[in-house]
């Protein structure tokens, strides 16, 4: 799972709870939601389908009935979102596990032995949080996991084709806010203009250490 | 979360950059018109056919998050980073006219960077000559001001309970009153002159979302809103050009109305047969036209959110503010209303028991929030509350809690505010 790779990944590194970086700028404030979903079935397709365009606070700090739920993601599919048809029904049930409210307005209880999510690894220098931190705010690991394909190339696929070479950083860092595509087939990365120079730098740094 | 903590260094060099670019741009554009000068017939438009702009617009670049926050307060607490909102509370708008740091937040998409030297505004459609217009064409007709208010419609949204989907601003987080420099969208729309049959005036912003399948932002307004002479193409608030944030280098403004009703980043203007049709208009800012129960589908006959209810809040004193016995507290608000005006305030120290009137500055502005004010010696001592209800000239008065509906529109509950009274 894309998460538990980041997160062994980082294993070495302070592993922290999400709130520990409460503290951090531009992230939400105290007592903010997690900033990555519940593992569970069907948060691979969750997270591809929505974190691409929302960090996950949109949905980790929400609480839906099912129908609702169902209305949001066929609003969502208007508004752009990637989902084929047959992806809404495990989109919507995860959510709902997850994420759901009773009729009472109460919020729904999780399905036994759901671990709360955490994110691994703190201070990162030169980026303006932490990179997990920002991974999680701009989706990354959605499409991205350090040692196997995703939607995207692993991390370690990344390091091992550009971070040899000399403009391998500056490269990759473009392409991470510009978007891209052909390097690695078809399948177009969106851009993600709203990252900073500074922040794309560090997770190039990340990435290309994941070698 | 203070000042310091939200602003690192990467976001002082994009703040510095950023900064550098835009003073050029303002060079370019030149200084707004001075505001405050009375409506006058706009001069006759220099030329039929303005001259274009050097070369096609290119697709805009995107601002990013840190240097758009770096032009704000670090009271204007982020809702959403992607995308971006975000908003102070009431005791953090204690102005007349909200000033831009203090100005709330809320994209659909990503903040476009737009060059100005070569943007266009098209207007077309149902109209006798389609204009091509650059900012310039635009600083040459009459500019005026006004105070205004702009409120999205989600405003208040997690008072409501249970809480719906979409952007969670808080119970007095989502609105502002700035002063907008602009001209009159009716003098553009004259210069191109409506046909018959025009029902909407559609506009079109420049932002884009991450994806290419995503829509771009579209909504129209009835064209009796549009012609309305205090419905503006904004090119300034607070007497300087726009900030990309908020628009820059133009943006409609619809007085009164859902902030959705005012496009940022404005490219086109349509005049329309009927209602646009599209996910802004179709899917999201509509209001059931009956009260649904609370988790309840939108109905297939709801209606587009338009002008805002009643409403007010206390700018002072600060939720949970501490007070000596015997000291008079010089408590304040804001009330304001879409499309009529406000009556009366009424404050309660008994959580609605009785009430009495709170003293209400003149009026200034149509659309400008009203300051109302009352100073209070508490007789006791210990933890007590303060609520207000704005009463407008139809009779509307605010409810406690309103109406619940499926998207969190149009929260105007009474505002309540608690303070602790020392020996």
């Amino acid at each position: 799972m894309a998460m538990r790779s980041l997160l062994a990944a980082g294993a070495g590194g302070l592993a922290v709870l999400w709130l520990a970086l409460a503290s951090a700028p531009l992230t939400a404030q105290e007592g903010a939601p997690e900033a990555v979903l519940f593992p569970g079935p069907g948060v691979e397709l969750t997270t591809q389908r929505c974190v691409v365009c929302h960090e996950a606070q949109h949905i980790t700090r929400t609480r839906l009935s099912r129908a609702e739920w169902v209305d949001n993601t066929m609003m969502m599919i208007k508004r752009g979102a990637p989902i084929a048809p047959e992806e809404i029904a495990p989109i919507v049930d995860y959510l709902f596990a997850f994420y759901g409210r009773n009729d009472d307005g109460s919020a729904r209880a999780r399905p036994a032995g759901a671990q709360t999510p955490v994110l691994a690894g703190a201070g990162t220098p030169g980026a303006s949080r932490d990179v997990p931190a920002l991974m999680a705010a701009y989706g990354c690991t959605g499409c991205h996991a350090v040692d196997r394909k995703l939607v995207g190339p692993s991390f370690r696929e990344v390091a091992e084709r550009f971070g040899k070479t000399a403009d391998g950083a500056e490269r990759v860092a473009r392409r991470i806010r510009e978007g891209s595509v052909g390097d690695w087939g078809p399948l177009p990365m969106p851009p993600q203009p709203t990252i900073t120079e500074a922040e794309a730098k560090a997770l190039v740094a990340w990435v290309f250490a994941q070698r | 979360m203070s000042e310091q903590s939200r602003r690192p260094v990467e976001a002082l060099e994009v703040l510095h950059s950023h900064r550098r670019a835009f003073i050029t741009r303002i060079a370019q554009v030149g200084a707004v018109v001075a505001s405050g000068s009375a409506m006058r017939p706009g001069e006759a438009f220099a030329q039929a056919a303005p001259a274009a702009p050097a070369g096609p617009p290119e697709a805009p670049g995107s601002v990013p998050n840190p240097a758009v926050l770096a032009g704000k307060d670090a009271v204007v607490r982020l809702h959403s980073e992607r995308p971006l909102t975000g908003s102070p509370i009431a005791e953090h708008q204690n102005f007349l006219v909200t000033p831009t740091r203090r100005m709330f937040i809320r994209n659909n998409l990503n903040t476009p960077e737009v060059d100005a030297s070569r943007h266009v505004l098209t207007v077309r459609g149902l109209v006798e000559k389609e204009l091509t217009l650059t900012l310039d064409d635009l600083r040459r007709m009459t500019q005026w001001s006004q105070v205004g208010m702009l409120e999205c419609a989600g405003s208040g949204r997690t008072a409501f309970r249970p809480t719906p989907r979409g952007t969670t601003w808080p119970e007095t987080g989502g609105m502002g009153c700035p002063k907008w420099n602009g001209v009159s969208l009716a003098e553009v729309l004259r210069l191109a002159g409506v046909k018959s049959g025009a029902a909407h005036v559609a506009f079109f912003g420049l932002d884009r979302g991450p994806l290419p399948t995503v829509p771009p932002v579209v909504r129209s307004i009835p064209v009796s809103k549009a012609l309305d002479r205090h419905t503006m193409i904004a090119l300034g608030m607070n007497d300087e050009p726009l900030s990309p944030i908020h628009g820059f280098p133009m943006r409609s403004y619809a007085p009164g109305w859902v902030g959705s009703a005012s496009i940022k980043w404005l490219s086109a203007i349509e005049v329309l047969p009927a209602p646009f049709k599209g996910t802004y208009m179709d899917d999201s800012y509509r209001i059931p036209l009956r009260p649904v129960a609370p988790g309840e589908s939108m109905p297939a006959d709801a209606a587009i959110t338009e002008d805002w209810p009643v409403k007010s809040m206390i700018t002072f004193p600060a939720q949970n503010a501490r007070f000596r016995a015997g000291q008079s507290i010089p408590i304040e608000g804001r009330a304001w209303v879409g499309e009529s005006a406000i009556r009366r305030v009424d404050l309660s120290f008994d959580e609605g028991v009785t009430w009495q009137r709170a003293g209400l500055d003149r009026r200034g502005d149509r659309y400008a929030w009203r300051r109302f004010s009352m100073d209070y010696v508490p007789e006791k001592t210990g933890f007590q509350t303060v609520l207000a209800r704005a009463t407008d000239d139809q009779g509307n008065v605010q409810p406690f809690i309103p109406a619940w509906n499926p998207l969190g529109y149009f929260w105007n509950g009474v505002h309540r505010v608690g303070f602790m009274v020392e020996v």
